[in-house]
């Protein structure tokens, strides 16, 4: 079998891959920072389902729920949709409820002198929190994320479950038709290569914030 | 004219009155001493007139303006949020442990609040900024960043931050408890400087010569009420209560 004809859809997989990865981040980083604002709520009656639902997208596999997530209509409504846009539902409500915890851990990090010292200088709320926290907030949580955004990079595999063609449904098709494990090896270099990049971008990150501690 | 007028302040926490009924007038140019054993409600008190605690009950008048009272009813009332923020900008308040934005240089941490609250232009921060450090002796330091500050230092950048919005009043909240001596001697310099320009400046602190040597009036707390006070050298030579007696007995007050 000729290496190029392998080589095509593996190419497409690795774009269908990166454009699951960067819409999950598009939606679930802020949708992450609400569900964190919710978790830490004063009022019960918002803490406690976001806490829920933090707890199922944390404690069931990520694949039973992009099967949930694209089944489910079927069995409700009867009636089906996009496989691609179900696995973008299922990695934003799954990666946002992880985000969120990264992002309550580096809030509530920041000590309560720093609200005082800005309530004292007129800051509103607001102000506060994007010129005050925030900053602070994204220097502590760069190497969980790092961690998270990784993952995400490997676990976009997981959308074969349900049809999406991406980089592995690819390469085991083409190892299929091919007799070869050689498409599977490619793919796990692709999925290296990929995350090199990305923990050179965030190691790149860290040093552009290590001019203050 | 006072700048400051609390009465009766309450506050609890848990079951524990804090305040219990303090009253406290500042006059303009005055430096208050606000010392007592630890616990005894003088953090309190500086936090509540810096709108970082709200009280349970009592009123505070802040420049003639009412920032808070409370009815025959026993029902406290805050003014409204415009009038909150514009007292918020009348008193500062420099805190044990500076809290220095450590993401900003020193030039920013001074200029954030001016720029951004008081929306006065950049350059103009900039140069008020660079005055103020001058008065600090930290000309030199203007581009470093928080952690690249000794104790002394960051504090005398506290000051300057706070200094920036041109407060009617200025608080310390035990400015030295997290100096060792030498570096308390800078800041207390400092304060007596404001001392002399005539600052309002009510001061939380356990320096007692510091206390009996620059401050107008010393305020004597303890268990969340003001036991005595007077002119500084009043109290500390002649204190009418038992309780200051007992306190100030710790302390050797020679030089």
């Amino acid at each position: 079998m000729d290496f190029n004809q392998l080589l095509g859809p593996m190419l497409e997989g690795t774009f269908v891959l990166l454009k699951i990865f960067f819409l999950t981040l598009l939606f679930a980083l802020p949708l992450g920072l609400l569900v964190a604002f919710g978790r830490m709520s004063k009022r019960k009656y918002i803490s406690r389902p976001v806490r829920a639902y933090q707890l199922i997208m944390r404690g069931t596999p990520l694949i039973l729920q992009l099967m949930f997530v694209f089944f489910a209509p079927y069995y409700i409504f009867g009636r089906t949709y996009d496989r691609f846009t179900a696995a973008i539902i299922a990695f934003v409500i799954n990666y946002a409820a992880y985000f969120a915890e990264i992002y309550r851990a580096g809030i509530e990090s920041i000590p309560q002198g720093q609200y005082e010292a800005a309530k004292v200088l007129g800051y509103s709320k607001a102000k506060t929190f994007i010129r005050i926290i925030i900053p602070q907030v994204v220097k502590r949580i760069l190497p969980p994320m790092g961690n998270e955004t990784m993952t995400l990079v490997k676990d976009t595999a997981l959308a074969y479950t349900i049809g999406v063609a991406e980089l592995f449904r690819a390469a085991t098709n083409a190892s299929s038709r091919a007799f070869s494990t050689m498409p599977l090896i490619v793919a796990g270099l692709i999925y290296f290569i990929l995350n090199f990049v990305v923990e050179k971008l965030f190691i790149q990150a860290e040093k552009k914030l290590d001019y203050y501690k | 004219m006072s700048v400051i007028e609390a009465s009766n302040l309450y506050k609890n926490y848990n079951g524990i009155n804090v305040l219990n009924g303090v009253s406290l007038t500042v006059n303009e140019g005055e430096v208050v001493a606000v010392i007592g054993p630890s616990g005894s409600g003088k953090s309190t008190l500086l936090r509540c007139l810096n709108q970082l605690v709200y009280i349970d009950s009592g009123s505070i008048k802040v420049g003639g303006i009412n920032m808070v009272g409370t009815d025959e009813k026993g029902i406290c009332r805050y003014a409204h949020k415009s009038v909150l923020h514009q007292i918020q900008l009348k008193t500062g308040l420099v805190f044990q442990n500076f809290h220095l934005f450590p993401h900003y240089n020193v030039l920013k941490n001074i200029t954030d609040a001016p720029v951004q609250i008081l929306k006065m232009s950049k350059k103009e921060a900039e140069e008020k900024a660079y005055a103020l450090l001058e008065r600090m002796n930290l000309s030199d330091k203007a581009e470093a960043y928080p952690y690249q500050l000794s104790g002394g230092q960051a504090q005398r950048v506290s000051i300057a931050r706070a200094l920036a919005l041109s407060p009617t009043v200025l608080f310390f909240d035990e400015p030295t408890s997290a100096l060792d001596p030498e570096l308390t001697i800078e800041i207390l310099k400092v304060i007596k400087n404001l001392a002399k320009e005539k600052m309002t400046m009510v001061v939380v602190t356990h320096e007692m010569a510091f206390a009996r040597d620059v401050a107008d009036r010393v305020i004597f707390m303890d268990n969340g009420s003001v036991i005595e006070q007077g002119a500084a050298q009043e109290l500390f030579t002649n204190p009418s209560s038992e309780r200051v007696k007992q306190f100030l007995q710790h302390f050797s007050m020679e030089g």
